[in-house]
């Protein structure tokens, strides 16, 4: 009950946070809008670790995501007269970088190369280390941590693509359900319920290394 | 922390997520990411877009303007159709009094003044322009960085944008071609004399004086410099110049990045005599001004 509450603070937060992200995004695109280009590249600075993160964990290729990330970049840039303020900032480039890597994973849905990236130590992934195995032990536990990390990657590639994004969107991204309906173009139901359904299917693909 | 008598714990679903948002790269990877982002830019820039883009785009850049243009080529014709036979009658009469007169050497005169003046005026102009672009060049230096227009074929104005461009924190793009000194010899053939630009600013000072030694740039030389983001007219070619500027470092590792670099180099020269070429047509307000 705890866990949920501090789960609902924690979104409101962030959805406060975003508003505010929201003004000075709309403040720069005016600028960039009105002429500065070089301003372009502070909403680069901001954005880019975060659209790289979903392209990767839809794509599962480093060197895909960075190639998808830049073109997203340069679609936003080339079409940023076109951009009414209607929706955030963030939220239109998010919905370009996804549309790009939608249709890049279509066209190569036939040739799948996976490239992942090494995880950092960080609170949370310290305290799985400790989880994994004998605490004495420390390589074990990095075996075991790669080993979990191929097994979600591969579990993940097993989705259907709009599985995958909503996933990553929600759970490792963190967006709410209604920024996730607008960047999809989809419904919050529809929302809702791919993503229970996704987390089923990893569930049952991933039962043998997981606890309950 | 596992319980020894229990054994390793097993992660939970949440847990996975967490490892997978611990997965991100080092700079390094954030370094060639900067780089393939803007040599990609840059070609973005450069592409050409396909023709069927032309129209829309075309059309919706004139919409604004197209009774101010329609306006303008009619008065064009109105002016050059009314015009013309006005100069024709007035040569016939001329003629038509000189024969009459039997006077044929004060016709012959006549011509020779009326052929002249034009040749006169365009020499003027010639010789007018590197003290103007002289002018520019140097009175920028203190205002915007970088900043000088110099006019093909001429040597002076090409030595003030080095020294120009040399002197100043924010780069320069310039490209040498070959060309002729056509200002030089325009001066020679009509006699005329120029009166030097007095600048009294002692920082623009050396510069001008570095101007007036020829030697130090081959006469030949001519330069086409491009204007700063800053001072450049349109979107577009602020673009260009703020991504000649962040790519200037890389391309001297990558040689097609330097191709795509002189390819922009030479479409914003291009561009800025297709601007030089339009602006005999004014728009302010509701009043339109046309320069013949």
């Amino acid at each position: 009950m705890l866990s949920a509450a501090s789960t609902i603070a924690a979104r409101v937060d962030a959805g406060a946070e975003r508003r505010r992200e929201a003004e000075a995004d709309r403040f720069l695109v005016e600028r960039v809008q009105a002429g500065e280009v070089e301003r372009f590249d502070e909403l680069v600075d901001k954005y880019r670790e975060r659209i790289w993160a979903v392209i990767y964990h839809m794509t599962a290729n480093r060197e895909d995501a960075a190639d998808l990330t830049q073109d997203a970049f340069i679609k936003a840039f080339q079409s940023i007269n076109r951009f009414q303020g209607q929706s955030s900032f963030f939220t239109w480039l998010y919905r370009i970088a996804v549309n790009g890597t939608l249709n890049h994973l279509q066209k190569t849905k036939l040739r799948r190369f996976f490239s992942l990236e090494k995880i950092r130590d960080e609170e949370p992934v310290a305290n799985l280390l400790d989880q994994l195995a004998d605490p004495g032990d420390a390589s074990d536990r990095r075996a075991c941590l790669s080993e979990l990390q191929q097994k979600l990657n591969e579990a993940m590639q097993k989705l259907s693509t709009n599985h995958r994004t909503v996933v990553t969107l929600f759970e490792i991204d963190g967006l709410s359900h209604e920024e996730i309906a607008e960047i999809t173009g989809t419904s919050v139901g529809t929302v809702r319920s791919r993503l229970h359904y996704a987390k089923q299917l990893l569930q049952n693909d991933l039962k043998e290394y997981l606890g309950t | 922390m596992s319980d020894p008598a229990k054994g390793p714990v097993k992660p939970t679903l949440d847990d996975l997520f967490a490892v997978k948002r611990a997965e991100r790269p080092d700079e390094t990877f954030w370094r060639d990411f900067e780089r393939g982002l803007r040599q990609k830019q840059l070609a973005a820039i450069v592409l050409p877009r396909p023709w069927w883009h032309a129209p829309s785009l075309w059309a919706r850049k004139a919409a604004p303007y197209g009774g101010f243009a329609a306006a303008a080529a009619a008065f064009a014709l109105a002016f050059t159709t009314l015009r013309a036979p006005v100069a024709f009658d007035g040569r016939a009469v001329t003629r038509a009094v000189s024969e009459q007169r039997g006077a044929a050497e004060s016709a012959a005169v006549g011509d020779a003044r009326s052929v002249e003046a034009p040749e006169r005026t365009v020499a003027a102009k010639a010789v007018e322009t590197p003290a103007a672009a002289a002018s520019v060049a140097a009175n920028d230096t203190m205002s915007e960085p970088a900043v000088a227009r110099a006019v093909p074929n001429d040597a002076r104005a090409a030595q003030i944008a080095a020294a120009t461009s040399s002197g100043l924190a924010t780069p320069t793009v310039a490209v040498a071609q070959v060309g002729t000194d056509a200002p030089a010899a325009a001066v020679d053939s009509a006699g005329f004399s120029v009166k030097p630009v007095r600048v009294e600013t002692s920082v623009v000072a050396p510069l001008v004086a570095l101007a007036q030694e020829p030697e130090l740039v081959p006469a030949a030389a001519d330069v086409l410099v491009i204007e700063p983001p800053a001072v450049l007219q349109t979107r577009h070619d602020r673009v260009l110049a703020k991504a000649l500027e962040d790519t200037e470092a890389l391309a001297a590792d990558d040689r097609s990045l330097a191709q795509v670099r002189d390819r922009v180099v030479h479409r914003l020269a291009d561009g800025d005599e297709l601007y030089a070429s339009i602006t005999r047509v004014g728009v302010s307000g509701d009043r339109l001004s046309l320069k013949f």
